[in-house]
This record gives structure tokens, sequence and C-alpha cells, in this order.
């Protein structure tokens, strides 16, 4: 200030512009500190980046300067404030540690909002542990409550607290000193800001309460924005899985359409096949009864033994046709299992082995027609006892393991069987690149392969191998697997 | 009794095989290869057992073995189908056997002695 006694009005005036000019600065630094501040929190919409930008803004001293920060959001269900975020140091020897090292990084406003604390850090620090379980009820009447109804600042610097909620609060602070702001969006509330100098013990103006005010409608909005950003996200996501399941629903379908119509289309070639069949075949064995020489009788013979054969194999395409025209509904794996060892029980009438099953779950859902899946295990079960058994027991279990269904084939050979033959032939049967084995097992294992299923040897308890299917659960379906 | 067999199938080699082999058991075969035929030559009386054939043109075996029973309820008749499952078709009970065609012709051979000197 000049001291020019003769003019006293130039004097004020001076003065006067000095403070202008003081003020315009201030306001300036204000808006340049809003600046960066709004510019960071538009730049994400990831929740934690917001809430670190929010409170790192408020506790910089190049931004607001208030030496601790904490954040409530607000629970519309509970109508309470629960505390969720903090930064600032715990202690003036902490405080002394943090603040220092900022300073001797020189960073700007701008630079500093752009290092973000780690997501842990704004959760987990010593601050934020001792708000994490508070809850702020605006159900009574208090200054807090009030201060959110109308969305006012309030720095209770300049005011006392008389409400046992607001009390609360500053017990938990430690200070009766503080500045709370309302984070309201659209007027709805999203949550509370609160700030205190209680490290420095300098008192909190009216500038930081307003800019603080300021901070909180801001940080609002921001937070609204990624919480509808999160909801976008996450309906998006399940949308798109709706759809890859959709998809594969439709593609599953189309597939078992297509083989149920080429079950059809083959059906009726087997029946144009079977005519002819019986007509060459019949009459061969019509002529093998009259008298033709040793040499026709042998060629006839052939003849009508080939035509035999291929009967056969016609009556098994025939036999998977019928099964492959699906029935249109799921199946329960456990029913299968029961039904495939009545089936077996009833062609092995004399056969010295004991066909069983059981299964440790009721239910296990799958989607495939019912007898296209007795079809393959009758197959699969037939073909090991005609191969490889002559007595003992042959055992069906289902078990559920994540969303897959293990069918699990264990045998014990009988005393005429040995261990060693049994588990040789089982290798041949369930062997990679086996190229040998008879149209039904192809048949069946051809069908697990469709339904996305697979098969294996594994190591038994025994010398003897366990064969295992494995089958993909419908777990989109109905039914929910309880254990039996 | 009269051993006359009536054989109702599309196909007419098909007829020529069951005459022949049924003649071999003493048995004479009139075949015929259409539904209105099947009804007149049922209708006669004179046929004790009739094979029958279901995937035919017209009238499918299912539907004329109804229509067999009606004009001629004393007949026997033998469906003879290139499938089985049609066994669990309900309107296959009506029939007095199932024979799957085959080129081994001894089941139906029996089928058709037992249906007829039973």
């Amino acid at each position: 200030m000049t001291n020019d006694t003769s003019d006293t009005g130039a004097v004020h005036l001076q003065s006067s512009s000095r403070t202008t000019a003081s003020a315009a600065i201030h306001e300036q630094d204000e808006l340049h500190v809003l600046l960066d501040v709004t510019s960071a929190l538009s730049s994400s919409s990831d929740l934690n980046r917001i809430l670190s930008v929010i409170l790192t803004g408020a506790t910089a001293s190049q931004g607001l300067g208030f030496n601790r920060t904490f954040l409530f959001l607000y629970s519309d269900n509970t109508h309470e404030l629960r505390g969720y975020a903090a930064v600032g140091p715990t202690s003036a020897e902490e405080a002394g540690k943090i603040w220092s090292n900022l300073d001797s990084l020189r960073l700007s406003l701008a630079e500093l909002l752009d290092s973000p604390e780690p997501d842990h850090y704004l959760h987990y620090n010593d601050l934020a542990l001792r708000i994490r379980d508070m809850r702020i009820d605006l159900n009574p009447s208090s200054a807090i409550r009030r201060a959110c109804d109308q969305g006012t600042a309030v720095n209770f610097e300049q005011c006392e607290i008389v409400d046992s909620v607001t009390r609360h609060l500053a017990d938990i602070l430690g200070t009766q000193r503080f500045a709370i702001a309302p984070m309201l969006s659209k007027e709805r509330l999203t949550g509370l800001l609160v700030a205190d100098n209680l490290i420095t013990n300098n008192a909190i103006s009216e500038r930081a309460s307003r800019l603080l005010h300021i901070l909180a409608n801001h940080a609002a909005v921001a937070i609204e924005r990624a919480r509808l950003y999160d909801e976008q996200l996450a309906r998006a996501e399940e949308l798109e899985l709706n759809n890859t399941l959709l998809a594969e629903s439709q593609d599953q379908i189309i597939r078992i359409e297509k083989m149920s119509i080429m079950g059809q289309l083959i059906s009726s070639l087997v029946h144009e096949l079977r005519n002819p069949l019986t007509i060459v075949g019949g009459f061969a064995n019509l002529m093998l009864h009259s008298s033709v020489s040793d040499e026709q009788k042998e060629y006839l013979g052939i003849i009508a033994g080939e035509t035999r054969r291929t009967e056969t194999v016609l009556d098994q395409i025939l036999e998977f046709c019928q099964s492959s025209q699906s029935d249109g509904v799921n199946c329960n794996i456990s029913e299968v299992l029961s039904d495939t060892v009545l089936s077996l029980q009833h062609k092995l009438r004399d056969a010295q082995v004991q066909v069983t099953s059981g299964s440790a779950v009721d239910i296990l859902p799958f989607r495939a027609g019912k007898s296209q899946l007795i079809y393959a295990l009758y197959h699969i079960c037939r073909l090991i006892i005609d191969e490889a058994m002559n007595s003992g027991k042959l055992e069906l279990h289902a078990d559920r393991f994540a969303n897959d269904a293990v069918v699990s084939i264990r045998l014990t050979p009988g005393s005429s069987d040995d261990a060693d033959t049994v588990a040789r032939m089982l290798r041949q049967l369930f062997g990679n690149g086996n190229s040998t084995l008879r149209l039904p097992m192809l048949v069946a294992l051809e069908t697990i392969r469709f339904y996305k299923g697979e098969y294996r040897l594994v190591a038994g308890k025994s010398t003897l191998p366990i064969v295992q299917i494995i089958l993909p659960l419908d777990i989109t379906g109905p039914a929910e697997a309880t254990h039996g | 009794m009269d051993k006359r067999v009536l054989v109702i199938d599309d196909d007419v080699r098909l007829g020529i095989l069951y005459s022949r082999v049924l003649a071999e058991i003493g048995y004479t075969v009139d075949a015929v290869v259409s539904d209105k035929d099947a009804l007149s030559r049922a209708a006669t009386g004179k046929y004790p057992v009739a094979i029958l054939d279901i995937e035919m043109p017209g009238m499918s075996g299912l539907e004329l073995i109804h229509e067999l029973k009606r004009v001629a309820p004393d007949m026997k008749v033998v469906l003879n189908s290139a499938y089985s499952y049609f066994k669990s078709d309900f309107q296959s009970w009506l029939a007095d056997a199932y024979v799957v065609k085959s080129s081994d012709l001894e089941p139906l051979k029996d089928t058709i002695v037992r249906l007829v000197e039973s």
C-alpha cells in the first residue's frame, strides 16, 4: 500500500483496487481448480477413478486443501448414508511424510488427478476403515438431513452441533470442526462429502466450504454417470450372454431337427432297400432247396448269407433312425440309465452278466431325445458284454461334476473271465482311432459326440479301467439337480 | 381245409417269391397289388389267411386291415413290413400276427401254418 497521505481518497482507491485484484486472482485460482477437477471427472466412467478424483481434489494442496475428506454414499432402500471411501493422514507424523513427498513431486493439480490412488487404498486405508461400517440415518431430523434435503453445504466451523446424528459423526471424525456438502444430481441425493482440517487445525473458510459444495455437485453427476454406465454394461453383457445362449439353442434345435429329418430320410431309404433284399435273398434260399449243382448251391449260399448280413445292417440303421426322431423334450440321465438297464436285462435274460444302475443325483437334465441316449448307452454296454465279458457285473452310475453329468460304466468280471483280457478289450473298444468298431458302436459314440459329449477310459480302483461318458447338462432347463 | 393265401403287396416280385415259397408247403397264393382288389378277393371268403404289407399306395395296411376284417371277419391277417416299430401302433393290434420282412422266410411260413392249421 502506498503511503500517500496527501490524498486519502487515492490511498483508499489503490487499496480497494488491490483487494479487487486479489479477489480476481482468487477467483481465477478457484476456476482453475474446478476446471481441473471437472475435466478429470468427465474423463472416466469408472466409479473408483471418479471417487479418487473427488477425494484427491478435495485434499490436494493445489485443490481445495482439506486435510481429510470422507465420502458417504446414499442408500435409497434404507434411507441412510454409508461410509464408502476416505483420503487423508491419520496423524501429524503421517501427514508430514505424505505432504512432503507430494511437495517434492511438484505436480500440478491436473497431473495429480491423473495419477489416481489404487482402488484398494481408497477403501482400505486406516481412515476409510474408520467410516466403512458407519451409517448416518437420515430418518430422524438432523443438521445432516436438512443439508441433504435442501441441497446446502454446512460449515460446522461456524455453527454448533445440536443433534445426536451429527454429534455421532463428529465423534467418529474426532473433531467438531468439519464441513459437509451433499452430492445431488437432478435433485436426487447420491451421497455426502465430509471434509476437515484435523491435522493442521486450520479454520475451514467460507471459500473452502463453497468449493466443497461445487465439487460435491459435480461429483454427484459423475457418480450417477458411472452408475448408469455400469448398469448399461451389465445389461449389455447379459444381452450378449442371452444372445449366445439363444444362438446355441437355435443351433442345437436345427441340428436335432436335421438329425430327425435325416433319420426319416434314412428310414425311407431302408424301407426301399428292404423289399429287394427280401426278394433276392428269398429266391436264393428257394433255389437252395431245389435241385442245383453243388457249385450252384455254394454260390446261392453266399448270396443268401450276404443278403442276410445286409439286412442286419439295415436293422441297425433303422433302429438308430427310430431313436433319431426326436421327441422334442429333454431327458433325465438318471432315468435313461434305468431304462437302459431294463433293455439290457431283457436282451440278456440268459446271459451270466448282471446289469445294474445307480445315480448320485435324482435329476440330471440333458438336451437330447431320450431314446437316442438309451440307444447309445445300450449298444455301448451290449458290445462291452459281447466282446469282453462272459459273466460278472456291469454297473452304470451317474453323477454330477460342475455342469456335466458323468456316466461311469464299471465292470466286475466273473470267475470265468480274465481281468487282463477284459482290460485289453476295453482299450481296444475305446482306444483312439479304432476303425474296426461295429456299426452300432460307431453310431453310439457318434451320438455322444453329436451332443458335445465325450468318452474316455480312466483308471479304476481295481486293475480294470472305468468307461466314462461325459455329457453337458442342460442347466438352462427347469429341472434342478438334487441329491438322492 | 382250404390252403389258400391272399398276398397283398404293391411289389409284384414279392408276390411271386411268396407264391413259390408257400407252394413248397402246399399253399396256393393269390397276389394282389391294390387295396380295391384285396377287398374284392377277401369278400369271396375263400382265404383263411392274408399277408398284408403296411406301406402301400392308397390305403395303408393299417387302414386296410379294418376293412378286411369287416368284409372277411374269419380271415386271419398277417402284417408284413420292413419296419418293426409298427408293432407298437395300436392299429396293428387288429392283426393276428406281425412278421418283419426278411430273406429268411421260415418265420413267415411257420406263422401261416400256425394260423391256418391251428
